[in-house]
């Protein structure tokens, strides 16, 4: 019963959704507040009638209710009870009703943030959230709804992938797909701006930029997150392959990085108010592609949820609201035309257009890898793989080059500088990298490529260490201790520090892949129990392998006693799991990590005589890569979060004084 | 303003930190492994060749049965003498092109990698002119402050006043007259 | 009991939906437009103080010549001061739209009161 409850209120959503799309473009065309508020409230009336839905399903999956066809298919009677909680979203279905509810969410937060700030914008904007919520939902219930029952009851499900019963692949996911349906939160305030005829005065750039980190947060949580995943659970110790599905992902990322940015010269300056549009909506359109390429398009991968032709629908849906973009951008761009002007090609906006070029050429680099194979396939009848060592070789150095203006692009000051004062201000970061890189060949760093990349990050923290210092010390003249004076430094100053934690936490992100990537171990050791055998200063005793038989799997589980040198590092074991239904093995690797590095063990083939083939890595600097997700959510908090305004005072002449009107 | 004789020249200063960084890479010599170079060197053939069968993964990654043999004759051909250039050859001729992550550097497929470099070489310029533009428009600059409001001498400087008031009454982010010592070379 | 469910659920809705148009007598000023000159002004008057902060912050950190400073405060403060003067002069100009106002209706009131207070 509570599925026909769930069931309704998603149809019930629907139509409420429809009517505020409607009612939302109606009322403020008409400037009918009555339809515009009504409208509005259509949409918050969505997340609560989704949250029962949601809730619906949950129930049936908590408590086994086979007869709804889609808990039979992603849920069985073994499956650990605290995995029903969140099975939910391995499927299709499921995740589809899993995104329109965190969007619904996301979309009220958006328009209560703009009842009082965007007024005569909020009607646009809430019509267009409503437009792609209205989308999500009519898929639902007419082609993927989860809550669809079946002719009667089964005794049991088919079970879940095996491959996503693990803590990473729960969090992934749901991560991932916010993220990408989280970009329609900053195209809907920009483009509703546009609609509304308010979008040359910058009106929406200060909820523009606040949503468009939130969101630009949340896909980098999901990118980590995938990362972290693979590295653990896909057993080749690698984080990022360029599949074309990760791809898929990472370019709206690339898109909204470039946007967080450039939105910063348009606040200040009333700049690049064209270009901030245009950015926002290719990367709305780049994540709807993403969107569309995770739901069955034309390429297999372990992402996709199979051969559906629903991404296809996806894809049209795309189409329509670039060519509307498109149109609305061609009828309103008359109004954008930007306040001020750029003073000098050294400067701050500068540093910011050329870092908007770059990630855009890394797009465009990774577009064009993405289909260079379909192109050969179309041209010369011949399929060449485009694979992962041309995306590292091309989009490696411009990568690079991204790090490297990362350091030096705060050190520009706005509107213009003197080369003189630049080269100045170098002094610290360029003297921090070269004893850096004495110090690197000195411990027997020798890659010139390495070498060089670590400079680069060397050279950003140590610009960013410096300013650090100076700012505080500069304070602390008044008295303050350094600790305070560092504290009101940042609250003073938070969206500039708040960038500079998020810069800090991609240098760490960067110093793991560079460990990682040239510094890594890699050995494949054939192994009988009880023999020792040494890689990379540690020292491992294959014990011996347990095997388990589950009604669903065999599991194999390798134990090893490991030492580094004369230390005792104690017993790891790696699991590799057969699922005998589905025919997939699954493996569990063990991992020692270190921010020095990581010591991985994965098994690669059990022979039957007792020997067993074992992969086994030394990954250098990986953990810094994972550390950096926290910090980087700590500096985006930071760099949103509100500071007192300054208000105006004007000072209201009494009459007679005479005020010269030149 | 501030060309003391103290200031040291930073351009100087730059050029020869600049100059020493890049001689200590360049001199660097290549890392030495811990592993046998054969066994380097079939890592990194394996990273290249992909498994026929599997979608994207390179051999190396996969455990696939034919991944698993390939790189048997991977270490055989090796053991043999081949060129990592043979090997490849050896399962292109097998496969067919696509069998190698790598789009080939040779031909027509060389494209590849030519579009890029030319994208992002075009894309600088663009970008350099385009923003040297938008400098040489900034002689004539509309703004949008009304045209007819126009400060006079004594207003700013009652202005500036009141302006300087506020924001240290609203609270000390950084005062300029705290600076360093030591900056005063660039002055 | 799944009757009743479906009840509340299109209901609940549906109230909230209707509630707007049955609420319209309690006159709220419409909304300050984001589009006005005084929001434009606003937000020019902070992008001028964030410029002026950050550049006293670059200044004191050592980014920033002095030439530059001193052009840079020079640029933010002038913008900053025209946005107060552009502030004060509308509202000069709407206090004495507000009093003209006034007079008009005083005038008008006393025409209307006069006749009584000869009785």
């Amino acid at each position: 019963m509570i599925v026909d409850a769930g069931n309704l209120a998603m149809v019930v959503a629907l139509l409420v959704s429809v009517y505020g799309v409607l009612g939302s473009f109606l009322g403020g065309w008409r400037r009918s507040s009555a339809l515009v508020e009504s409208s509005r409230y259509a949409l918050y009336s969505v997340p609560i009638l989704l949250l029962i839905s949601v809730y619906a399903l949950v129930h049936a999956f908590v408590t086994r209710d086979f007869s709804v066809a889609y808990v039979v298919e992603n849920s069985n009677l073994a499956m650990p009870t605290r995995y029903t909680w969140v099975a939910f979203y391995a499927g299709n279905a499921g995740s589809l009703l899993f995104i329109a509810f965190v969007y619904s969410v996301m979309a009220v937060g958006v328009a209560k943030s703009m009842v009082r700030r965007l007024p005569y914008t909020l009607p646009y904007a809430t019509g267009l959230l409503g437009i792609l919520l209205s989308f999500f939902l009519f898929v639902i219930v007419f082609l993927a709804n989860p809550l669809d029952r079946l002719a009667f009851a089964l005794p049991d499900g088919q079970g879940i992938n095996p491959l996503l019963v693990h803590f990473g692949m729960f969090i992934h996911p749901p991560m991932q797909m916010a993220g990408l349906v989280s970009v329609a939160l900053p195209f809907s305030i920009a483009m509703g701006a546009l609609m509304a005829g308010r979008g040359g005065r910058d009106e929406w750039v200060d909820l523009g930029r606040i949503w468009g980190m939130v969101s630009w947060l949340i896909l980098t949580i999901g990118l980590l997150l995938g990362s972290w995943w693979a590295y653990t659970i896909l057993g080749w110790g690698g984080y990022w392959a360029w599949d074309p599905v990760e791809n898929s992902a990472l370019m709206p990322w690339l898109a909204m990085t470039a946007f967080v940015h450039s939105i910063m010269v348009q606040k200040r300056r009333g700049m690049f108010r064209m270009w901030n549009i245009v950015l926002v909506t290719v990367a709305f359109t780049l994540a709807q592609m993403g969107m569309f390429i995770n739901r069955g398009g034309p390429v297999p991968s372990v992402h996709s949820f199979g051969q559906s032709t629903m991404g296809w629908l996806f894809l049209v849906f795309m189409g329509a609201t670039l060519l509307g973009s498109l149109a609305v951008f061609a009828w309103r761009s008359g109004s954008l035309k930007s306040r001020e002007r750029l003073d000098s090609i050294l400067s701050r906006e500068s540093a910011f257009l050329t870092q908007n070029v770059l990630f855009l050429a890394v797009a465009f680099v990774t577009r064009w890898g993405t289909i260079y194979p379909v192109i050969s396939e179309a041209t010369q009848g011949l399929t060449i793989t485009v694979g992962r060592p041309f995306f590292d070789r091309v989009n490696g150095p411009i990568l690079l080059v991204l790090v490297f203006l990362m350091g030096v692009g705060p050190l520009l000051p706005w509107r213009r500088a003197s080369a003189r004062n630049v080269l100045y201000a170098l002094r610290y970061p360029l003297g921090s990298a070269l004893i850096g890189v004495v110090f690197l060949l000195v411990i027997g760093v020798h890659q010139p490529v390495a070498l060089t990349a670590l400079a680069v990050i060397i050279m950003g923290v140590g610009g960013i260490v410096h300013e650090w210092m100076r700012g505080t010390r500069s304070r602390s003249h008044k008295g303050e201790s350094y600790p305070v004076a560092f504290g009101r430094l940042l609250a003073a100053n938070r969206p500039r520090y708040g960038g500079y934690v998020v810069h800090l936490s991609i240098a760490m992100l960067a110093l793991g892949a560079i460990g990682s990537s040239f510094y890594n171990l890699q050995r494949d050791i054939p192994m009988r129990p009880g023999e020792t055998r040494e890689l990379g200063g540690y020292s491992f005793t294959y014990l011996g392998v347990s095997e388990r038989a589950f009604p669903d799997r065999d599991e194999g589980t390798a134990r090893f006693a490991v030492s580094k040198g004369d230390r005792d590092l104690g017993i790891m074991s790696t699991t590799r799991t057969f699922y005998r239904d589905f025919r997939i093995a699954a493996t569990r690797a063990a991992i020692r990590s270190t921010p020095l590095e990581d010591f991985y063990i994965v098994p690669s083939e059990f022979g039957e005589d007792g020997q067993t083939v074992f992969r086994i890595y030394v990954n250098p600097l990986v953990w810094w890569m994972w550390a950096s997700g926290p910090l980087l959510a700590l500096g985006t908090l930071l760099a949103v979060s509100p500071r007192r305004r300054l208000a105006p005072a004007p000072v209201t002449v009494p009459d007679g004084m005479g005020l010269a009107r030149v | 303003m501030g060309e003391s004789g103290t200031q040291r020249d930073p351009f100087a200063l730059v050029a020869i930190v600049g100059l020493v960084a890049v001689v200590l890479v360049l001199a660097a010599c290549s890392t030495s492994s811990e592993l046998p170079e054969l066994e380097q060197r079939a890592q990194s053939i394996n990273r290249v060749v992909m498994c026929p069968v599997c979608p994207g993964e390179s051999i190396d990654q996969s455990q696939n049965p034919l991944a698993l043999q390939m790189r048997g004759i991977v270490v055989e051909k090796l053991d043999q003498g081949w060129s990592n250039g043979d090997i490849y050859d050896f399962f292109v001729e097998r496969y067919g092109p696509r069998v190698l992550l790598e789009p080939p550097t040779r031909g027509v497929n060389l494209a590849v990698w030519i579009v890029p470099l030319i994208g992002v070489i075009v894309g600088a310029a663009l970008l350099f002119f385009v923003m040297r533009l938008m400098v040489r428009s900034s002689e004539e600059r509309p703004g949008e402050t009304k045209p007819e409001v126009v400060l006079t001498d004594e207003e700013r400087e009652r202005y500036f006043e009141r302006i300087e008031a506020a924001l240290t009454a609203d609270g000390p982010a950084t005062d300029s007259g705290d600076r360093d010592d030591e900056d005063e070379g660039v002055r | 009991m799944l009757v009743l469910i479906a009840l509340l659920l299109v209901l609940l809705p549906a109230a909230a939906i209707v509630y707007p148009f049955f609420r319209r007598p309690d006159g709220e000023a419409p909304p300050d437009d984001e589009a006005s000159d005084s929001r434009d002004l606003s937000r020019r008057w902070d992008a001028a103080v964030a410029g002026l902060r950050n550049t006293e912050l670059e200044f004191s950190i050592g980014n920033l010549a002095e030439n530059d400073y001193d052009w840079l405060k020079e640029q933010y403060m002038t913008e900053a001061a025209l946005v107060l003067k552009t502030m004060e002069l509308e509202e000069h100009q709407e206090q004495k739209l507000m009093q003209d106002v006034d007079h008009a209706v005083r005038g008008i009131r006393g025409d209307l009161e006069s006749p009584e207070d000869e009785q």
